[in-house]
């Protein structure tokens, strides 16, 4: 029997979800084809899809008048409608399901385990998830804050300072502007990563203890460590207390919880604020230290932590500690982070435009895409052709951001911003040696790619990936 | 505690068009003490329709608003022997309208139960029943099969 899925949502989420997804079965039912059908209704989504599901399913059918996330059916042929003729055409767009001639939804190929289907998340995904719900919410504040100190530094890098001969009043507020925002990077982060588990009441002490941790010096390791015992504080406090009758509830939430918690977890923080800021203090040494002995072997690390998974976890923790010794003043270790983040996306753009008849024509216009990727730090560029064969495609990006990053370390190139690629290039103090880096790296990396990959016969041939060696 | 009620139950229903069909309904509504805000209720359910008609074919149209100005979700139901022109997607005449008034609380385990209301409608033996009726008591009766 023929596996089909369906969606189903409207605005309100009373009704009309809930018709269309029951014309769908019948239809179904009749048509002799299984179905599992999604509701976005007001009581939340229910009988969501699964990751096997969409696997599994012959073709998607979207009946649905708001949003709903789309990313997950990539390469899989989807219908999309709106909710009211998934409750009249019911039977035509399941008729229309199973013969096969649906459009493919974002090509093939592009298919991204998310993660976000797994059933029982193991406790490492837990924790980076909390993590990254913190890390996503301070990046914001870094950048902005970053970018607006790197721009005052165009006025020179004593520009804030009264007694210096450079003192620009603009470039002295710009720097204070940019330093709230900065000083706000780890209780953001704690409050945040709270948040994650504990939502609201999470929130409260999240943001106590980071500004304990920023205040007592224990930097953004005080401030993970706080954000984790909040948010289980905060939890493990709305549960014992889940017993209060009803009336207490307002008090519980204003009162009660907020007290205990920040009272509790505070006080932690400030016994624990001497041995993490020292901790803190020689992490933070221990990496600059190896940025100035063994810049070869740190470049290394970094390049091949920033290529390993494109923008995911691993580049992340990489790109996290760059952002937060950028707001400790390091503005060293963050410029070999964003090359070997740039690279990636460069070698492949240069790859296919070097090499054409190895490259099949769609192949040849992603690439091009992948200039302004790279020009702009997004590192997921590379994703698609790395996906086609990663065992030979990402050994090859590593070396590539290797090479980038150990010569920007080697250089003692400084970036005083986290992100935007070479759109913050006049705050690079040697540009010229940094893009010289990067190209460097991406160019070797690109003839390496080239050569691993064959010859197309037939240059137009879509079909055909010279991937076979 | 049911979604339904005899007092918001409608026979032999006559509007001559949408708009009188909505007002109506909204009254009996509002009669029987359904609604804090009847003006702000009426507001939100002709905006719904300006999105895109709720008479979704089969002779039938589920009008719905879910808004702080319900007091508690209930279901009116108007059944119209003659039907009216309710200016459906498939322009064809309804015969039976729930308006839905869902009150703003997403605990509600009413929604539930509209959930279920709008699955069973895809039912025609259902719809057929419901139109037949000719006593409240009856209606209600088969209203009541919605688990």
């Amino acid at each position: 029997m023929k596996k089909i899925l369906g969606v189903t949502g409207c605005p309100t989420g009373i009704a009309h979800t809930f018709m269309a997804a029951e014309a769908l079965k019948m239809a179904a039912k009749e048509l002799n084809v299984e179905i599992k059908v999604e509701t976005n209704g007001a009581i939340g989504v229910e009988d969501a899809l699964t990751w096997d599901d969409i696997q599994q399913a012959e073709c998607i059918i979207v009946a649905c008048d708001k949003k709903v996330d789309m990313e997950r059916f990539n390469g899989k042929p989807v219908i999309e409608v709106s909710v009211a003729q998934g409750i009249q055409r019911a039977k035509e767009l399941v008729l229309e399901a199973v013969s096969g001639n649906v459009t493919v939804r974002g090509g093939k190929g592009e298919f991204h385990h998310s993660g976000a289907f797994d059933e029982k998340p193991s406790i490492g995904h837990v924790i980076y998830k909390h993590l990254m719900n913190g890390v996503s919410h301070m990046i914001p504040f870094v950048v902005a804050g970053g970018v607006l100190i790197a721009i005052s530094f165009l006025w020179g890098i004593y520009s804030f300072d009264p007694n210096s001969a450079q003192y620009n009043p603009t470039a002295a507020l710009l720097k204070q502007v940019g330093g709230y925002s900065m000083g706000l990077m780890v209780p953001i982060l704690t409050a945040y990563i709270a948040q994650s588990i504990a939502d609201r009441p999470g929130l409260i002490a999240g943001f106590v203890a980071g500004t304990i941790a920023a205040a007592t010096g224990s930097g953004f390791l005080g401030g993970i460590i706080g954000g984790f015992l909040a948010g289980y504080v905060a939890l493990g406090l709305v549960k014992a207390l889940a017993g209060l009758p009803k009336q207490f509830e307002g008090l519980k939430s204003i009162f009660v919880v907020p007290l205990i918690s920040v009272a509790f977890v505070g006080v932690i923080m400030c016994f624990l604020s001497g041995p993490v800021a020292a901790l803190n203090e020689y992490m933070m040494v221990f990496l600059s230290n190896l940025q100035n002995s063994s810049p070869i072997l740190l470049g290394i690390v970094i390049g091949c932590m920033c290529a390993f998974d494109m923008g995911g976890p691993v580049n992340k923790a990489a790109y996290v500690t760059g952002t937060l010794l950028l707001g400790q003043g390091n503005y060293y270790f963050m410029a070999g982070v964003s090359a070997a983040c740039i690279t990636p996306p460069i070698l492949i753009a240069i790859a296919t435009t070097v090499f054409k008849n190895r490259f099949t024509k769609d192949e040849r216009a992603a690439g091009l895409v992948n200039y302004i990727l790279g020009f702009t730090h997004i590192t997921e560029g590379a994703i698609p052709f790395a996906a086609k064969s990663p065992l030979k495609v990402i050994p090859i990006l590593m070396l590539g951001s290797s090479i980038a990053a150990v010569l920007t370390y080697l250089l003692k190139i400084q970036v005083p911003a986290p992100h935007g690629g070479f759109l913050i290039l006049a705050l690079v103090d040697q540009p010229v040696a940094w893009v010289f880096s990067i190209f460097i790296g991406a160019g070797i990396g690109a003839v390496l790619y080239g050569f691993s990959r064959d010859k197309l016969i037939d240059s137009e041939g879509d079909e055909r990936h010279g991937t076979i060696s | 505690m049911g979604l339904f009620h005899e007092a918001t139950i409608y026979l032999d229903f006559k509007a001559q068009s949408k708009h009188e069909t909505i007002v109506k309904l909204v009254d009996l509504l509002d009669q029987a003490g359904i609604l804090n805000d009847k003006k702000k209720y009426q507001q939100e359910i002709l905006a719904r329709e300006e999105e895109a008609t709720t008479g979704i074919g089969f002779g039938i149209a589920i009008p719905h608003a879910q808004t702080k100005a319900v007091k508690e979700t209930r279901v009116a139901l108007a059944i119209s022997k003659k039907g009216i022109d309710y200016d459906s997607a498939d322009k064809t005449p309804v015969y039976l309208i729930f308006m839905i008034a869902a009150c703003d609380n997403e605990a509600d385990l009413h929604l539930q139960m509209l959930a279920q209301l709008s699955r069973k409608l895809i039912d025609p033996v259902f719809r057929n029943r419901l139109m037949a009726c000719t006593a409240k008591e009856t209606a209600l009766q088969i209203l009541q099969e919605i688990k």
